[in-house]
């Protein structure tokens, strides 16, 4: 369990420099209209980044009690840099969707843990189940803009953990079903992986390949809408 | 969809393996240092020390790791590919596209090469394929069918793409999760795992 203690004491060390780092002197003005300038490139430290106050601060209770029920767990969680970033680079411009519905997707998202998971030690391997996440992703095209909810399952091996389930994003328009997976590591501090959903309601027939990085500093999410299936094996 | 033929050859790796992850900090850049003028004045006495970055600390190459990739070779078009034009979408298919690559892992460096499909709807769109990394040392390969796709946009300039591998050689017991990401200027990453074990069964 050495390593789980490890993961306990990176928990504790991110969630304090997150309170630590946190800014309060945000001007909503500056944000939204960095905002609507579209994303951001580059690395930047996430633990910097301006965030509205009532997001940070929810973020930070979120993180306590990600903390929290890690110590009730056993250590690790896959709990996920907030909200961050997102300022594109000036010039890009916004991708709309074509006649046909094409899109590009980039934007901005914060995750939030819904469903603290089980943790079951399997010889070298820790197994996260049950988890539930919020996750609130603001995007460019209102159909991939809304709440999803990724039911997840995490298998820690050292500081390598491998996460998959199924990813629900309830949107004004219509929903977006399917199955994601990825891999974490830094504590579950940092994560990557991809999503492929397919439409339902007003998007069904259409297809939403979903990319996320929730590496701090890097924290985005890219993707594209198509008309049609996803690749088949 | 010119440019998606481009982005084929070059948006895997492209931007990737030549920017080789100038989001993750892993160009190492020698130290600037601003010499002082020959006069020996007292302001020139102290040279200036430009920032440099610090490149990503190497993995031991044991067990489970994170890994994130350095700088590579241009990738290139092994094996030319057709295309064919359904309805809204161009269907290219049968091509291959290989790069060399370092990470911070020495069991994850080599030859890569990906045989891959692409439906260019418009401007952008999915890909699917297979990839196989070699190396002295052994092999990972995303054998396991569907696992390793990707989209595309902006006719191929950016991509974002993940891949399930499966060690062979001296790997044999572990896969790894590969991923590259390719969002805008700057931005080229690859990342992931190496982990005993199997894929998780999606």
């Amino acid at each position: 369990m050495a390593e789980l203690d490890r993961f306990d004491s990176q928990l504790t060390a991110a969630v304090q420099a997150f309170a630590d780092a946190a800014r309060t002197e945000v001007d909503a003005v500056a944000v939204a209209t960095r905002a609507a300038r579209g994303r951001r490139t580059g690395a930047q430290g996430w633990l910097g980044q301006t965030v509205p106050v009532p997001v940070a601060l929810l973020l930070l209770l979120g993180l306590l009690l990600l903390l929290a029920a890690s110590l009730a767990v056993g250590g690790w969680l896959p709990f996920r840099a907030p909200a961050l970033v997102a300022a594109p680079s000036p010039s890009a411009p916004v991708p709309t969707a074509d006649a046909l519905g094409r899109v590009h997707v980039t934007g901005t998202e914060s995750v939030v843990l819904q469903t603290g998971s089980s943790s079951t030690v399997v010889g070298d391997v820790t197994q996260l189940r049950g988890g539930i996440v919020s996750v609130t992703t603001t995007a460019n095209d209102p159909r991939a803009s809304g709440t999803g909810t990724f039911a997840f399952s995490v298998d820690v091996t050292g500081d390598a953990g491998v996460e998959w389930g199924t990813y629900h994003l309830e949107t004004a328009g219509g929903t977006w079903d399917g199955s994601c997976s990825g891999s974490t590591w830094s504590g579950g501090d940092a994560a990557v992986g991809t999503c492929w959903l397919t439409g339902g309601g007003a998007f069904a027939g259409f297809t939403y390949f979903r990319g996320y990085s929730w590496i701090p500093g890097r924290v985005w999410v890219e993707g594209a809408i198509y008309p049609g299936p996803p690749p088949e094996p | 969809m010119r440019s998606t033929i481009r982005a084929i050859a070059t948006l895997l790796c492209g931007a990737f393996l030549v920017a080789a992850c100038a989001g993750a900090g892993a160009t190492p850049t020698p130290a600037a240092a601003t010499l002082p003028p020959a006069s020996p004045t007292a302001a020139a006495a102290t040279p200036t020390i430009a920032p440099t970055p610090t490149p990503p600390a190497m993995t031991d190459g044991q067990g489970p790791e994170h890994f994130t990739g350095l700088p590579g070779t241009e990738p290139y078009l092994e094996v030319q590919y057709t295309i064919t034009p359904v309805g809204d979408v161009e269907q290219y298919r049968g091509g291959v596209s290989a790069w060399d690559f370092k990470t911070t892992d020495p069991r994850m460096q080599g030859h890569a090469s990906f045989a891959f499909s692409l439906d260019a709807h418009g401007t952008l769109g999915p890909e699917w394929g297979t990839v196989t990394i070699t190396n002295t040392d052994g092999r990972w390969a995303g054998t396991w069918t569907g696992k390793c796709a990707g989209g595309t946009w902006n006719t191929g300039d950016w991509i974002v793409f993940s891949c399930w591998l499966v060690g062979s050689g001296q790997y044999k017991g572990f896969s790894a999760y590969y991923s590259i990401s390719d969002i805008g200027p700057g931005s080229a990453s690859m990342e992931g795992i190496i982990f005993p074990g199997s894929p998780p069964k999606l």
